[in-house]
């Protein structure tokens, strides 16, 4: 793709638009070198096989004995994979790990997954990779620490736990009361109690234009503060780190 | 465990409990919105978890990171599993990492590759295949063992009737 002129790629660019999910599929996978590895069409050091994924040596490991992990499908990222395909892949994960630290005579190992370019996704096929670990091998995968204020935290919370919950199929604990807050962040006319029953009927209150992301769609919110928490807020929190 | 700290959630703020891991957002995070997923069962190490259960794991660690993308518009995740104190792991209680990502979060994860000669590569290969064969053979199953004939005199009397 590198040698190609401002006009192929363009061309490429137009053609791409136009190719159904399925061709788009096929046209990735003949670009995709671990679909070539998968395929035996391009060679690599095959530690594991089955019929729905291979374990490969990575050629620019962390560390020696460093397994990518694919499922033989071509998937680009993990939210596109079936979750029985990724039960699998997470067995045989667990496996190579304990053949890492018997086989290498390891202290540890770090089992990594990147989802997108921004998360240290280099390639177009989703791996996991497993990394065998010794003491002082300084190889890096350490998680930084920030402190954050517990109302910082909440407000995280906030944001994030309806969308968890929905995700997993689960029920919150917590079971506030749900005010339909229709005004924004400003005082309203008539302002919401912090807590209620939920037969209490939803304010009238005018609806204002607000420049502000539109909120998703969870019916229940975890009110524990009287502010609401917006993207804004979570945005700020980020860029602040 | 008493002492454990993610066993009691000393340092961490609990979003939610659901099938036998409980979901928490540590007081100290890599960025906000990071998440941590606690089996409840005290199990120090990965291969302590039994096969399926770590398989649906990786599953639930999806979904959070699918929450995260939505809910936070993240840019992309990582999952990460510090298996042992040279992997980086605090407590001796296993948890999954999952982080969202953003351009330029002043995150870097990424490690300096080291690099091997075709020897070592075929060493290591060989290692792995090997101690992978061991684990993964077929457990031996042994051939039923002929059922014991009771002295049942009830039994006889059948055979006796002609």
């Amino acid at each position: 793709m590198a040698d190609m002129s401002p006009e192929q790629v363009e061309e490429l660019k137009e053609k791409l638009k136009n190719m159904s999910p399925e061709e788009l599929r096929e046209f990735q996978k003949k670009q995709c070198i671990f679909c070539h590895i998968v395929a035996g069409r391009a060679q690599a050091k095959k530690v594991y096989e089955d019929e729905h994924c291979i374990g490969i040596l990575d050629i620019n490991p962390a560390n020696p004995g460093h397994v990518l992990l694919l499922p033989k499908e071509h998937y680009a990222i993990m939210p596109q994979i079936p979750d029985k395909e990724i039960m699998h892949l997470g067995i045989t994960a667990k496996k190579l790990s304990h053949a890492l630290l018997r086989a290498l005579h390891a202290d540890g190992t770090n089992i990594f997954i990147a989802n997108g370019v921004v998360a240290g996704q280099k390639a177009q096929h989703f791996m996991i990779h497993i990394i065998p670990r010794k003491e002082h091998d300084e190889v890096g995968i350490d998680i930084p620490e920030k402190l954050l204020s517990k109302q910082q935290l909440q407000q995280v919370k906030q944001h994030i736990l309806p969308s968890i919950a929905k995700s997993l199929g689960a029920r919150l604990q917590e079971q506030p009361v749900a005010v339909e807050q229709v005004s924004p962040k400003e005082q309203s006319a008539v302002p919401a109690p912090r807590h209620e029953p939920r037969e209490v009927v939803i304010e009238d209150t005018p609806r204002k234009a607000q420049p502000k992301a539109p909120k998703k769609e969870h019916p229940k919110k975890d009110q524990t503060k009287d502010e609401d928490v917006t993207l804004d807020d979570i945005a700020d929190l980020l860029g602040g780190s | 465990m008493t002492d454990c700290k993610l066993c009691s959630l000393e340092e961490y703020l609990k979003l939610i409990e659901h099938e036998e891991i409980t979901y928490a957002q540590p007081h100290k995070p890599a960025i906000p919105g990071h998440v941590l997923m606690i089996p409840k069962q005290h199990v120090a190490i990965i291969e302590q978890i039994p096969d399926e259960e770590f398989g649906k794991m990786m599953v639930q660690a999806n979904k959070v990171s699918m929450a995260l993308f939505e809910s936070l518009q993240a840019q992309g995740t990582n999952i990460i599993i510090q298996n042992g104190i040279s992997a980086g792991q605090k407590d001796p209680h296993v948890c999954v990492h999952v982080i969202p990502r953003r351009e330029e979060d002043g995150l870097n994860f990424l490690w300096v590759p080291k690099t091997l000669n075709e020897e070592e590569m075929s060493t290591i290969e060989l290692r792995i295949k090997e101690n992978l064969t061991v684990q993964l053979k077929p457990k031996e199953v042994e051939p039923p063992k002929p059922e014991k004939v009771t002295d049942d005199y009830l039994l006889k009397q059948l055979h006796r009737i002609p």
